[in-house]
Formats: C-alpha cells, structure tokens, sequence
C-alpha cells in the first residue's frame, strides 16, 4: 500500500481503502486504495477495462464493494449519501432523459439538489457554453455538447468535490482546452476534483497528484512530478553490458537494469548516477557514455504497466 | 469557456449548498415532470380519451342505424353510460398503464438516468417509492381520463338526441356509487401498473414489464376457465387468481364462490405490496451497471 506524505493537516476529502468489487470469479477492483486531499486535481488514470470506473461507482455508491470502504469528507461508509450530497459527479457517458430538454433535464433532476433556483439552471448552461442550445432535446445533442450538459450538472450545486469521469470523451481539441481550464479555474475556487481518464496528456495538463490503476490494482499513486522523476533512467553505452548490467543489478537504489539495444537502462534516481558511474569505472567496466533520461509521464505510465509493479513516491 | 471563469466564480459564490438529499415530495416532482413531458405519456392518455370516447361514439352511431335507438339513448346517458364507460375502462386502461409504469421504471436502465439519481446520494427506498406513487397517479389519472371522456361522449350523445343535461339521476347514492367505481377501477389499474412496474424493475426492461403486464391480461382468463374445471380444488384456489379478483372489484362476478370486494382487495393489494417490497429490496442491494 502506498502511504502518501507531505499533506500536512490537509483534509482527506476521499479515502479508498482496500476496495474490492468481484464478480464471480472476475476482480475488477483489487484492494484499491488511495488518498485525494482537499484542492487536489486528482487524476485517476488507467487504460480502459482497468477499473476505473467501477472504482468511481463504488465511490458514488452505485456499486457496492465486496470489500473495503470507502470514506467521502471523513464520513464513515454508513453516512455515505450525507457525503455524495456535497459531490457532483457523472460516470462512463452523461446519462440524461433523451426527450427533454437540456435546461428541463436540469429542471427535472434539479428536484435532486435541495433549493436550486432556476437562475441557478441558467448560470451553469452559460458557464458551460450550453445556453445556446440549452432549448434543444438531449437525444438532438452532439456528443461534446452532452459532456458539456454533465459538467453543467455537477456544478448544479456547488458542490465541494467533483468526480468526473472520462469528462473531455468526445469533445474536439478546442472544447477539450475549455474543460480543462474550466477545471483549473474551479480548481483555484478551492473545488477538489477527480478525473478518470486513459488519456495521459489530460491528467499531465491538468492533475497535481494521480493514482495509476491496472487490472483493477492501483500500481502508483502520488504527485505527478515525483512519479515522473520515480521513472526517471539513466542509461549507459558501454562495450561490456552483461558486466555492467551483473554489478548494477546489486547496485542499492537501482531497482531494474534492462538492456536496450543501445544502451543499458537503469531504474534508478538520478541523483545516484555518480555513483553508478564509480561503481563501473571501479569495476574496469568502460563507460561510453551515461546520460539522465528524464521521464514523461507517458514514459512512467508504460514503466508502470509493464512492470505492474506498485511504486511509491512522495506526494 | 476561459472567458466565463469570471462569471463562474460569481455564480458558484452565489449558488445554495445544500447539504441534505432531496425529500420524498421532492422525488415525486422530479418523476411526475419526467412524466408528464413524455410524449408516450401524452400519446397513452390521449389514446385513452379518444378510445372510449370514440367507442362509445361508433356503437352509438351503429345502433342509431337500427330501429333499436329508444334503447340504445338509454345506454348512451346518466347513469347507465357510466357503468358502460367503466367497462371500456377496465378493457383499455390496464394496457395503457401497463405500458406507462413499465416504461417509468426500465427507461432509467436503458437511458442510464438511474446513475445519475442514484449517483447523486438520494435514498433508493425513496426513489423507488417516488417512482411508485407516480405510477398509481397515472393509473388513477387514467380511469378519470376514461370517465371524463364517458361524459364528454354521453353530453354529446345528448345533445344530438336533443335531451338536455339529466341531472335527475345525481343522489348521494349515486355519486357514492360512481366514487366506489372509480376507487375500484384505479385500485384494478394500480394494480396492473404495479405488475409492469416490478417486471420491469426487476428484469431491467421495458419489453418485459410490457410482455408480461399485457401477458397476464390475456391468460388470466385462460387459467380461470382452466382452474374451474378442476372441481372444489379449482375452486379454493381460484380465489387467489388475478383475473377472479380483478373481475370483483370490476363489478363482472359476485355472489357464491367469488370472493367478496374487499378480499379481492385485500388480495390485490397483497400482490401489489409483495411485488413493489421485491423491487425494493432488489434495488437496494442492487449495482447499478456501469457499461
């Protein structure tokens, strides 16, 4: 289990704790655990079929857990719609009434949130761009135009947290930049948000801390950057790569040494490259050449999944 | 939407946060609007008008052909209309509510809707209770549709017949009567909307709730006629058939061996009670699909 640190007194706004959900013999959420803190842009990343959204279902109580908790503002599990009625949330694709309007679906599903006023309705179509087609069915509506009703529908309320799932699907690049700094802008309002995306480039833009999520296990979870520097290698171009791969592997903090067909690949910290480089030279091995090779969020997703081995970096 | 970070700021500050879950009332307004602004609703309802208005309309213009016509006026206005309306009632109104409650209940699964509500914190017990209520609205909505077309249909008979507004016939009795007719012929209807309604719950499917709604309306008599040729075992069993009650509170059966109106109230009512505790425990345990 990953301990996230650094919060300081920050509120736990959601706490996964050992979420299980199986079906039969199938486990699509294994002992899924993680932390998002109050302000936290949270991104909740995994390729699809990885449990991503039967994890949110779990945490808008739509699925029940085979096991494990979930805890919403620190409200224990029993008192789990009491904290859904500070969230605004949408999972898989905006689910509305094809036959009424997107202003009169808010209307109708307006009766779920307690004193709303019909300004309210308005307010948020326009915070969404939506007003201009805010008269026209739903069934008429464009996939973007959709997503856009959703996110109008989770901000209905005000709510304190966000959990938004695959929000930007569908959307073209340009509404895809709207959401995003859509989600910024709430972000800096003191909203804490969670969003569930296989799309890397949309959690790196966006997400301070993420949790990465693969065949139902969380295999990573922290700040974005320290994941990346976790993922960071040192590669190495020497003439004697079995030597050199033998004495790194018993190296302290290198964690994996694999051989490209260039170079030597290191899973080590950067700050330990002095080090390794002793370490060859010492040995008589020859270094050609050993240069950082910082990672891209992409590169430490692929690293992830391919090890499907749990990292723990600082928060 | 860069441009609206400034309004939006504004209107979160201003918006209510609310931090308790929408009450029952509230529930049965989101229903009743999801309700009432469908068009199958508007399409069911005006079938109902129009189908025992204009039946009652066709049969009297048939038997005006006839030379039978000093008989059929008596048909055709107060009281005696009203108990014929109530028949075409009881044939039309428990397809149309079938119809109507099976679609209330499994268009939230095919649409996704049932996320959203669900998603949103509200008490299932209380959305499903909410949905219910509106169902048995419909279904009484539906018999005073049927009837206040009867009237409609009857004044018009009337006036083409050149009689004017009978008003002979209103007694305290009467209107005791008519009362008791429409509380039996909406409690059959309920009943009907409630079979479409837990069907479609449980199975997650409008096409069920309809098939086996209509499905029971169609072999209901058939197990009837088929159970009373099973001598006094038929018999003892028989009055816990839908079609031997329904048939009561409609008025069709009475004397020995029909079970009186109130057991086949208290019949029905069982039924409906059992069905809706079903769908209730169902949908409390229940996960609702991601796809």
């Amino acid at each position: 289990m990953t301990t996230p640190y650094g919060h300081g007194s920050r509120e736990a706004v959601i706490e996964a704790r050992g979420l299980t959900k199986r079906y039969g013999e199938f486990v699509a959420a294994d002992a899924v655990e993680f932390t998002v803190y109050r302000g936290d842009i949270f991104g909740f990343l995994g390729p699809n079929g990885a449990g991503k959204s039967t994890t949110i279902g779990m945490l808008l109580g739509l699925v029940a857990p085979s096991d494990g908790e979930v805890r919403l503002f620190g409200l224990p599990p029993a008192k789990q719609r009491e904290g859904l009625a500070r969230v605004g949330g949408i999972i898989e694709a905006p689910a509305f009434y094809p036959y009424l309007s997107g202003r009169d679906n808010l209307r109708a599903l307006g009766h779920l949130r307690p004193g709303l006023s019909r300004e309210r309705i308005d307010e948020v179509l326009e915070t969404v761009q939506l007003a201009h087609a805010a008269d026209r069915k739903f069934g008429k509506y464009s996939m973007g135009m959709k997503q856009r009703l959703g996110i109008a529908w989770t901000l209905l309320h005000d709510p304190e947290l966000l959990i938004l799932d695959e929000p930007t699907n569908g959307l073209d690049p340009a509404g895809m930049i709207e959401v995003r700094h859509l989600l910024l802008s709430l972000a800096e309002q003191g909203k804490t948000i969670l969003i569930s995306s296989h799309l890397l480039h949309e959690i790196e833009q966006v997400c301070d801390r993420l949790a990465v999520i693969q065949g139902g296990k969380i295999i990573a979870e922290g700040a974005i950057d320290e994941l990346r520097a976790a993922s960071t290698q040192i590669r190495i171009a020497t003439s004697q790569p079995e030597r050199a791969a033998e004495l790194l592997t018993e190296l302290d903090g290198v964690a994996a040494v694999r051989s490209g067909p260039e170079y030597l690949e290191v899973d080590a910290p950067d700050a330990s490259s002095a080090t390794i480089n002793m370490a060859l030279v010492s040995a008589g091995i020859p270094v050609d050449e050993l240069r950082i090779h910082s990672a891209t969020l992409e590169d430490a997703f692929l690293q992830l999944t391919a090890n499907e081995q749990k990292v723990e970096v600082a928060a | 939407m860069t441009a609206q970070v400034s309004t939006l700021q504004q209107v979160t500050a201003r918006a209510d946060n609310p931090a308790g879950t929408a009450s029952l009332a509230a529930l049965v307004r989101l229903e009743f609007q999801k309700l009432s602004k469908r068009l199958m609703t508007r399409v069911l309802f005006g079938m109902m008008a129009l189908g025992i208005g204009g039946l009652i309309g066709l049969t009297y213009l048939i038997r005006s052909l006839s030379s039978d016509l000093s008989v059929a006026v008596e048909d055709y206005t107060f009281p005696q209309v009203l108990t014929n309306g109530f028949d075409v009632i009881s044939f039309i109104g428990p397809i149309l509510i079938i119809i109507l409650a099976a679609a209330a209940a499994g268009s939230d699964y095919s649409w996704g809707t049932v996320r959203t509500i669900v998603g949103s914190g509200v008490s299932r017990s209380k959305a499903l209770l909410a949905q219910f209520l509106t169902m048995a609205a419909a279904a009484t909505a539906v018999t005073l549709t049927g009837l206040l077309s009867t009237i409609v249909a009857s004044l018009i008979i009337g006036a083409l017949e050149g009689q004017g507004l009978q008003t002979g016939w209103i007694t305290g009795a009467a209107l005791g009567d008519l009362g008791l007719m429409i509380v039996r012929s909406s409690f059959v209807m309920i009943f009907f909307g409630a079979l479409g309604f837990v069907t479609a719950h449980v199975t997650r499917s409008v096409a069920a709730g309809i098939a086996t709604g209509i499905g029971l309306m169609v072999l209901g008599p058939i197990s009837l006629a088929i159970v009373g040729t099973l001598g006094e075992f038929g018999e003892r069993i028989d009055q816990f058939l839908v079609t031997a009650n329904t048939e009561v509170l409609h008025g069709n059966v009475a004397g020995a061996g029909a079970p009186g109106p109130w057991q086949a109230a208290a019949t029905l009512g069982f039924y409906i009670a059992t069905g809706f505790l079903l769908s209730l425990v169902l949908f409390q345990r229940r996960d609702i699909s991601v796809d």
